[in-house]
């Protein structure tokens, strides 16, 4: 009786949906002003693949991974189509829209201590959605919690379930957020800056712990970071964001072998290597905008150091460029080789004084 | 993975809170809640085994021996009608656990509710019952309390429920300005993604992790509510004879202080020993979790 249960649900985990997002807009509510977050945004994750998100901070990564999960803050709107295996989220009826969004999404964040409810055993925090979505009873929920626990690498998963969050290292507590996360069998992963707090160490078991997840239950996960060279370990595809945009898609180490879009490049270029010494490390002049506050036209067009006129008054399109999409209207030449080495890109004098004063 | 576990394991151990202080202050700490708990264990006794514990009517009356000082049968002396002062004690635990109790179960009952009725819903409902706690806010409490026992007349539940009223106001506001901060943590946004009700997030999750601010301050306003009512008796506004109550002693007494002390000294003594160790023991029992977490 178990087995086949076991069994069902299996295969209900593997079946996997893919996520789509077509042209999604997202604005949040300023006072009486709606201010986009994240513009246009395109991307595709079908089951069984990890797709990177990586980009600075207000960047809209996290915001992304906020559309697709439906937790905005109060006010906001979401334009454009958000479909899961085929279905439009954002044109179903409320109450439906956040029981498939609870059912079919997960979401692990950076930081498990403060996401979960510490006054509560770890076995709550993981049969309460199963218990109150799928109607189980407490040992069924329970048994489910335990293979939970065991699918992500924690021992003695009966002794786990009796202790309290602030019992657990910061690492056992993520593999908890991640179980939690599976706890509904869901089809869609979003991680959002999930390793970031670990060490280095932590960091590598839990990538390969995501990895296996994706692999085995045919998830669709979002990997979103700041760490390029993460993103390129565990992404299969990895998109870059800048300004609420995706700039660039690539596929697996393209993006480091063939940068196309300027942010991009410089981004790499300003990278720390061991490969040999650099007296400074090369910056990107200016400050990271948000979408709300990006310039006309390109809104990496101050910053470029290929801009021309046209990038100033118009957007470029997501473009087909080399195997992979770019956001910029020189994405066809190689501005890789049009720009200085990489290593040699030069200070100006007003941001090395704004970098010593 | 096995390797790593152990490891976790030690570090769990490192990291282990360990008990503020040293072991000297763990020890005083131990004495004072030991201390603590057999003083209120001995007033509520007091309070339910009155009839046997005292050792003469309260309310007979030896108007040859006003304000007399201890004797062999009255050890605690006697009050301005030869009254037996340990007797009236005794009897008058029972109001005056009774009074501070039903003012912090209505505050409690009232306050709580509202409070995080205007946090969670905020806005227009905020508005209304922010307001409203304003204007009762506007009085000074013991003010209030006076002027709604005048109007209504002077007894025990009058004025019970005369501080009550000034109580709800001070524990709506508390439970909304927590329940506010408590709404923007991530593990309720959390409890938003799995899709959970407004009900199971405010009882199940919101209310617990508020929870120890409300229950420590439940006592603090506890030890207010006694005092005020003790004020309000002193001032006759409180538990009209023959009711008793420690306020009341103490108002009987002031007059009669020069020639005789006890009258006044042991009602006061009684109100802060139940007052301290009321505290001590809420303390203690806060810290519950973390002495848990010790002993593991």
């Amino acid at each position: 009786m178990k087995a086949t249960e076991v069994g069902s649900r299996d295969t209900a985990e593997r079946r996997g949906m893919s996520l789509v997002l077509e042209d999604v807009t997202t604005y949040l509510q300023f006072g009486r002003e709606l201010k986009s977050v994240i513009l246009h945004v395109d991307l595709q994750i079908e089951p069984a693949e990890i797709v990177g998100l990586v980009g600075e901070s207000g960047s809209g990564k996290s915001m992304t991974a906020r559309t697709i999960a439906g937790v905005l803050p109060r006010g906001a709107v979401t334009e454009g189509r958000l479909l899961l295996g085929g279905e439009n989220l954002l044109e179903m009826p409320r109450r439906k829209r956040r029981e498939v969004q609870a059912k079919e999404i997960g979401f692990v964040f950076q930081d498990p201590r403060a996401y979960i409810d510490p006054l509560w055993r770890v076995e709550v925090h993981l049969t309460e959605a199963m218990r109150v979505h799928l109607g189980l009873s407490r040992s069924e929920a329970r048994g489910r919690a335990i293979e939970l626990l065991d699918s992500v690498g924690i021992d003695q998963p009966e002794r786990r379930m009796r202790q309290f969050p602030d019992e657990l290292s910061g690492g056992m507590l993520q593999r908890v957020m991640i179980a939690g996360a599976l706890a509904m069998g869901p089809s869609v992963l979003l991680a959002d800056e999930a390793t970031t707090a670990l060490d280095v160490t932590t960091q590598a078991e839990i990538v390969k712990l995501l990895g296996d997840l994706s692999s085995k239950r045919g998830l669709s996960v979002l990997f979103i970071t700041h760490d390029l060279a993460l993103a390129d370990i565990v992404c299969t595809r990895v998109c870059v964001m800048y300004a609420g945009r995706i700039v660039e898609v690539r596929e697996g180490r393209q993006i480091f072998e063939d940068p196309i879009h300027p942010y991009t490049i410089d981004l790499l270029a300003a990278r720390p290597t061991i490969l040999h010494r650099v007296e400074r490390l090369p910056v990107i002049k200016g400050v990271p905008t948000s979408a709300m506050d990006a310039p006309s036209g390109c809104p990496f067009n101050p910053r470029c150091r290929f801009a021309l006129d046209e990038c100033r008054k118009a957007t470029p399109a997501l473009v087909p460029v080399r195997g992979g999409l770019a956001r910029c209207f020189r994405a066809h030449e190689d501005l890789k080789a049009l720009s200085p080495e990489a290593n040699d890109v030069e200070l100006s004098s007003e941001d090395s004084n704004a970098l010593e004063g | 993975m096995s390797a790593v576990a152990s490891e976790m394991l030690v570090f769990e151990h490192e990291t282990m809170p360990r008990a503020a202080g040293g072991r000297w202050e763990g020890l005083f700490q131990n004495v004072v809640v030991v201390i603590s708990g057999v003083i209120l264990v001995g007033i509520l006794c007091c309070a339910l085994f009155a009839p046997w514990l005292a050792p003469h009517n309260p309310n007979t009356i030896h108007l040859f021996n006003p304000y007399t000082g201890p004797s062999r049968s009255f050890p605690f002396g006697q009050d301005s009608a030869g009254r037996d002062i340990l007797s009236r004690l005794i009897y008058g635990s029972r109001l005056s656990l009774l009074g501070p109790t039903i003012v912090v179960a209505i505050a409690f009952v009232a306050g709580v509710p509202l409070g995080f009725l205007a946090a969670y819903r905020g806005g227009f409902t905020d508005g209304i019952v922010s307001r409203l706690f304003d204007v009762i806010f506007a009085f000074p409490p013991l003010l209030l309390a006076v002027v709604i026992v005048a109007t209504f007349g002077a007894s025990f539940m009058t004025a019970v429920f005369a501080v009550a009223v000034t109580y709800i106001p001070l524990m709506g506001r508390l439970v909304r300005s927590a329940a506010l901060v408590e709404r923007s943590k991530p593990y309720v946004e959390e409890c938003r993604l799995q899709g959970y009700g407004a009900w199971r997030v405010l009882f199940i999750h919101m209310m617990p992790n508020i929870g120890r601010i409300i229950i420590s301050q439940t006592t603090l306003y506890f030890a207010y509510g006694l005092l005020d009512l003790s004020a309000l008796s002193f001032l006759g506004l409180g538990a009209q004879p023959p009711q008793i109550d420690w306020g009341g002693m103490l108002e009987n007494a002031n007059q009669g202080v020069f020639q005789s002390s006890t009258g006044v000294v042991f009602p006061a003594v009684a109100i802060v020993l139940l007052v301290v160790s009321l505290n001590f023991i809420a303390d203690w029992a806060l810290d519950f979790r973390s002495r848990k977490a010790e002993q593991r």
